[in-house]
């Protein structure tokens, strides 16, 4: 289970408070979405959740499973399960896309206690991933994410998630950039990668994404809190009228 | 004067000549552009220098020496046994001691050496080169005859902390194509001089490693002229905690000329000193230069780059690049860069840049959010930095040495 507690977070180079007191509980299975308009805080979230230097939390704590991973470093949480889908995943020239991901697989697996995969092992598991989200291997021959479309790069995102297989992740406006094809191929893969085990929470502006990805919560997030939770159909009515209305 | 036979030989003309322009040049004259960065006394053990790092390293390059032809030298002389087997093993190639050269009247050599060094010394004086002239007791001079294929490692070994100066001369005829290694290793303080003679359509790989273990400084210059159609890469590594100098002149004097100039180094004390001092002359037209410059820095290491592309008037549709990075890993490090373009041809395409930065905070949070630890992140990045010149080597345990070398570097 994944628990966010009166979570309050400051951007230290800027000194401003973004978010302010954000309290969810994510149990194991489900898929939680977060909407809101523009500077409402979702992608400092998103930071927040996975350990990215420069987030301050003021007050407040984030567990996994009742404990805390306020001190643990974002490869460390990414160990223990977290996964955070990039909203702009970030193009690393030099650094081979195969090499990255076998290193990350066996990173994490080293820090669970497991074997690690040699090159055979790691390209037979790659192969039926990448086959079955419709990743061309070409693709990973290439420096990380260097000269991808904006649908390869969301594919390689997915395909990271379905050989990492966190327990709980977090996509960042995963349909930026997307037409409605990449849109539904990413979908397709986040839905296969659902089960009981797994939970999710997906941070979007539009209601389009949750067509294909169908939550079990909507959460409206405004001034870096939560004002609305109610279920997909909360989705549909900012589809239908906006965040106003909400917000006032 | 080191020579026998002084009064009788041919090359002895050269070495007065080399004698005496080095007596004539002030080594503390701190206005020389060409020593902007660094005083030549940091080359030189004629007069005082600060005390070198004691470096002793398990991971000292090996190569598989029954892959490849080899040549050894010992405190500046060539291993007689190494020479021996080279000779039974390649008869198509005509080589010869620059000692035992002052042994015979007439040597093939003599219409070629120094001829690329001096036509150097017309656009800088290069003091260290010509302290070399007249001081190298020994180096190997050798003819890849015609069509010939040929890879060639050649050992530098040294307990000897004096100057030790080598006098090297590579003559590829045309058509040949030649892989030379160059691995430098012990307590001697370098000082090399090899000239490059490259034929219509000849080819050279030359890649010179300067080993972690080496304990005192290096200066190794490279002369080269270069005719019709040569394709010419010259990639230095310099791991040394120690200076070392890097001076690489190529003159480009045939048309169609490709010529790749690449230089890592990896500093990670603040004795060492990676300098790259780089000229390349466009003679003639259609000719292509690259130059690339890397230097990763930590713990006060400084690293020199002084590189300029010149273009002749006749030199038209040359194609010159150069760019030089610096990877500053902490606050106390120095990468000290002048660029330069020299042009006097109207139909060229010519390029440089210089740009240094630590590594990317928004790289290393990607790669760590997917379990990569922070150094193994680091390394990843650094690697990264380098790949450019990774991408041209093609010797696998280079590499490998190269990834353990950056590991050391991280946990330093």
């Amino acid at each position: 289970m994944f628990e966010i507690k009166d979570l309050h977070v400051n951007i230290s180079e800027v000194e401003k408070k973004i978010i302010n007191g954000i309290n969810l509980k994510i149990n194991p299975g489900e898929v939680h979405a977060i909407m809101g308009p523009n500077g409402s805080g979702k992608s400092t979230l998103s930071y927040t959740l996975s350990g990215k230097e420069g987030y301050e939390i003021e007050k407040g704590d984030i567990e996994l499973d009742g404990e805390s991973i306020l001190d643990d470093e974002p490869d460390e949480r990414a160990a223990k399960g977290i996964f955070l889908a990039f909203q702009y995943p970030i193009e690393i020239p030099g650094v081979g896309n195969l090499s990255f991901i076998r290193t990350a697989l066996n990173s994490q697996r080293k820090f669970n206690g497991k074997d690690e995969l040699n090159p055979a092992e790691f390209l037979k598991i790659l192969r039926e991933k990448a086959d079955f989200l419709n990743v061309d291997m070409e693709m990973l021959k290439r420096p990380l994410n260097v000269g991808f479309s904006g649908g390869e790069k969301k594919r390689n995102e997915i395909l990271q998630m379905a050989l990492l297989e966190p327990r709980f992740c977090i996509l960042d406006e995963t349909d930026s950039g997307l037409d409605v094809d990449a849109m539904k191929q990413v979908s397709k893969g986040v839905n296969f990668l659902r089960s009981e085990n797994r939970s999710f929470l997906i941070i979007t502006h539009y209601q389009r994404l949750l067509n294909y990805i169908k939550p079990d919560f909507v959460h409206i997030m405004a001034k870096g809190k939560i004002i609305k939770t109610g279920g997909p159909e909360l989705a549909l009515e900012v589809e239908d009228q906006g965040y106003t209305h909400l917000l006032n | 004067m080191v020579f026998e036979n002084k009064n009788s030989h041919w090359i002895d003309a050269y070495t007065r000549k080399f004698e005496e322009s080095f007596k004539s040049i002030n080594l503390l004259d701190k206005k020389k552009e060409y020593w902007r960065f660094a005083s030549p006394l940091i080359w030189h053990d004629k007069l005082p220098t600060k005390k070198f790092q004691e470096t002793r390293s398990s991971q000292s390059l090996k190569f598989d020496v029954t892959k490849y032809s080899f040549l050894r030298f010992n405190d500046g002389i060539l291993d007689i046994e190494t020479l021996k087997n080279f000779i039974n093993e390649n008869k198509n190639i005509e080589i010869c001691s620059f000692k035992d050269i002052f042994l015979k009247k007439d040597h093939w050599s003599s219409l070629k050496f120094s001829k690329a060094q001096l036509k150097a010394e017309k656009s800088y004086e290069r003091p260290l080169a010509l302290f070399n002239g007249f001081n190298a007791r020994d180096g190997v001079f050798i003819k890849f005859k015609k069509g010939v294929k040929k890879n060639l490692h050649i050992i530098y070994e040294g307990k000897n902390e004096k100057n030790t100066c080598i006098r090297n001369l590579f003559d590829l005829e045309e058509n040949s194509e030649i892989k030379v290694f160059e691995h430098f290793y012990g307590n001697s303080k370098y000082n090399i001089v090899s000239e490059l003679f490259a034929a219509d359509n000849s080819k050279l790989e030359h890649y010179k490693i300067i080993n972690q273990d080496i304990s005192n400084s290096v200066i190794y210059h490279f002369f080269g002229n270069c005719k019709k159609n040569s394709k010419i890469k010259t990639v230095n590594f310099s791991f040394s905690d120690n200076p070392v100098r890097n001076e690489i002149n190529l003159y480009l004097e045939g048309a169609n000329c490709d010529t790749t100039v690449a230089s890592m180094g990896l500093g990670k004390k603040e004795t060492s000193i990676c300098d790259n001092t780089v000229f390349i002359s466009h003679q003639e037209e259609s000719c292509k230069s690259r130059q690339i410059i890397k230097n990763a820095l930590k713990n006060g290491a400084k690293a020199i780059f002084q590189g300029k592309i010149f273009v002749d008037s006749k030199a038209q549709k040359t194609d010159g690049y150069q760019m030089s990075n610096g990877l500053i890993l902490s606050d106390d490090c120095e990468f000290l860069v002048k660029p330069e373009l020299e042009i006097y041809a109207d139909d060229v395409v010519c390029s440089h840049g210089s740009i240094s930065g630590t590594l990317n905070e928004d790289h290393l949070f990607y790669l760590r959010s997917r379990g990569i630890p922070l150094i193994e992140a680091q390394k990843k990045l650094i690697q990264a930095f380098y790949s450019e010149i990774l991408d041209e080597v093609s010797e696998d345990n280079i590499v490998y040495y190269i990834q353990n070398q950056i590991s050391e570097m991280i946990t330093l």
